[in-house]
């Protein structure tokens, strides 16, 4: 299963390293917008119990 | 485009225009020194003096490598084709060091001998498989290493 | 004809909705794309591809080192022409684009960084050297550090990006340095393999790994910026109409 490689520890780290990073590329976007989303949630939902206060 | 637009736009070509000139006079000014390694010939036809570090590279001579019987000091010849210089070394070669490689080697030279404190493999832009090697070294193709 | 459709295609896209919808349906398909192309191109590299007759297994290393360079390089290509557009015609979508392929360039710069001094180090006997083709590598990862905290430091968004857009612009110098750096001068690393014109010095047996990774990380930027850029927008327009109708009524 696993090629028997020269050199593995270093083949095999790069590889992870690539792996890692575009893990990390793919991630962080998603944890920014359920951030974004998350946060303009809560100020409407404020919003909306200003409003009803007021009533 | 409008004038605003135009005006932009030639700020971003002076900006261009500018930098790369500068980069450029900068290049070609510090040309010497962005050189990583000095050749053989460099070496025989200028006078260093003796006590500046620098780094010399150039291919492995064939049938030059001899082992001391003891310890790891090694001597080899590096050469450019041209001209050659023996090197000494004491300490562990890197593994694709061998006779026709190319190598950069940092020291110094002293009575005519480059004493180095590490050795360096280049290796070349060539990839290829085992066989395919093999079946040029049979046909008396060589690959020959990059300098 | 054409000419008129693309032009009104460019100016739809170019509207914040439509280019947040757009890349809401886009980002997955080239995520997906990345992912088939680079299992298959790291299948190749690992498994198939033989192994090289002086550096053995080591030299399966290029397949992640050069892809990742190259895409490096023409990510900041890319990113170069956003800044000029966005400096010349004040575009805003250009504008936030070229501030996102920052961060994705600089990822890719780590990548090729790293990978190349694992190499570097059992090939050449050594984790790092100054030469001209490194050390340009290595300020091509500064220049990319330095334009996000050139954008980061203001707080007017549209600011930044200009007064950023003019370090790309200056920064673009350094990537004809790269490219040439192993022609110019002696350096530890070794030339061009892979030639725009003339033959390639790679097997042929050894190339299509390579070809597959090339794909795939153009996949992976693509789908990448799609993402930052689509956040990018949501938090500058956060308190705008489309935003509330975009999100806060599908996501509630």
């Amino acid at each position: 299963m696993i090629p028997e490689l020269s050199h593995a520890s270093y083949v095999w780290t790069s590889y992870s390293v690539f792996g890692v990073i575009v893990a990390w590329q793919f991630i962080q976007p998603l944890i920014r917008r359920k951030r974004l989303v998350d946060s303009m949630l809560e100020a409407e939902a404020e919003r909306r119990a200003a409003r009803r206060n007021q009533q | 485009m409008t004038p605003t637009r135009k005006k932009r736009a030639l700020i971003v070509a002076a900006l261009v225009a500018g930098i790369g000139t500068a980069t450029a006079v900068a290049v070609v000014s510090m040309n010497e020194n962005m050189m990583f390694f000095i050749s053989p010939s460099d070496v025989l036809n200028e006078e260093l003096p003796p006590d500046r570090q620098f780094r010399l590279g150039g291919l492995v001579v064939d049938d030059s490598i001899k082992h001391a019987d003891e310890g790891l000091q090694v001597q080899f010849s590096v050469s450019d084709g041209g001209h050659q210089v023996p090197v000494v070394f004491n300490g562990i070669l890197p593994d694709l060091f061998r006779e026709g490689q190319g190598i950069v080697a940092h020291g110094y030279m002293r009575n005519g001998r480059f004493e180095a404190h590490e050795v360096l493999a280049k290796h070349d832009e060539n990839y290829m498989p085992p066989e395919v090697q093999k079946a040029l070294d049979k046909t008396g193709h060589n690959s020959g290493a990059g300098q | 004809m054409i000419w008129k459709t693309l032009k009104i295609w460019f100016h739809k896209l170019g509207s914040a909705p439509s280019f947040y919808r757009f890349a809401r349906v886009v980002s997955p398909w080239l995520w997906f794309g990345f992912a088939v192309t680079a299992a298959y191109g790291l299948y190749l590299a690992l498994y198939v591809v033989p192994p090289d007759y002086q550096q053995g297994d080591s030299a399966r290393i290029l397949y992640i080192h050069v892809p990742a360079a190259w895409q490096a390089m023409f990510i900041y290509l890319v990113m170069t022409i956003l800044a000029i557009i966005a400096l010349i015609w004040r575009i805003r979508l250009t504008e936030i684009l070229a501030m996102s392929c920052a961060p994705i360039g600089a990822a890719l710069t780590l990548v090729c960084l790293v990978t190349g001094s694992l190499w570097g180090k059992p090939m050449w006997g050594t984790w790092w050297e100054w030469d001209a083709r490194l050390t340009s590598m290595l300020v091509l990862l500064f220049i990319y550090i330095g334009i996000m905290g050139l954008y980061a430091a203001f707080d007017d968004r549209r600011k930044g990006a200009r007064i950023a857009s003019v370090l790309i612009i200056a920064g673009a110098v350094n990537i004809p340095i790269i490219h040439f750096s192993v022609e110019w001068w002696n350096t530890l690393h070794q030339g061009a393999t892979i030639k725009l014109t003339g033959e390639s010095s790679m097997d042929p047996s050894m190339l299509p790994p390579l070809i597959w990774m090339v794909i795939s990380t153009k996949l992976f930027f693509g789908a990448a910026l799609l993402d930052r850029a689509r956040n990018e927008l949501l938090d500058q327009d956060r308190s705008k109409k489309w935003v509330a109708r975009q999100v806060l009524e599908t996501s509630s």
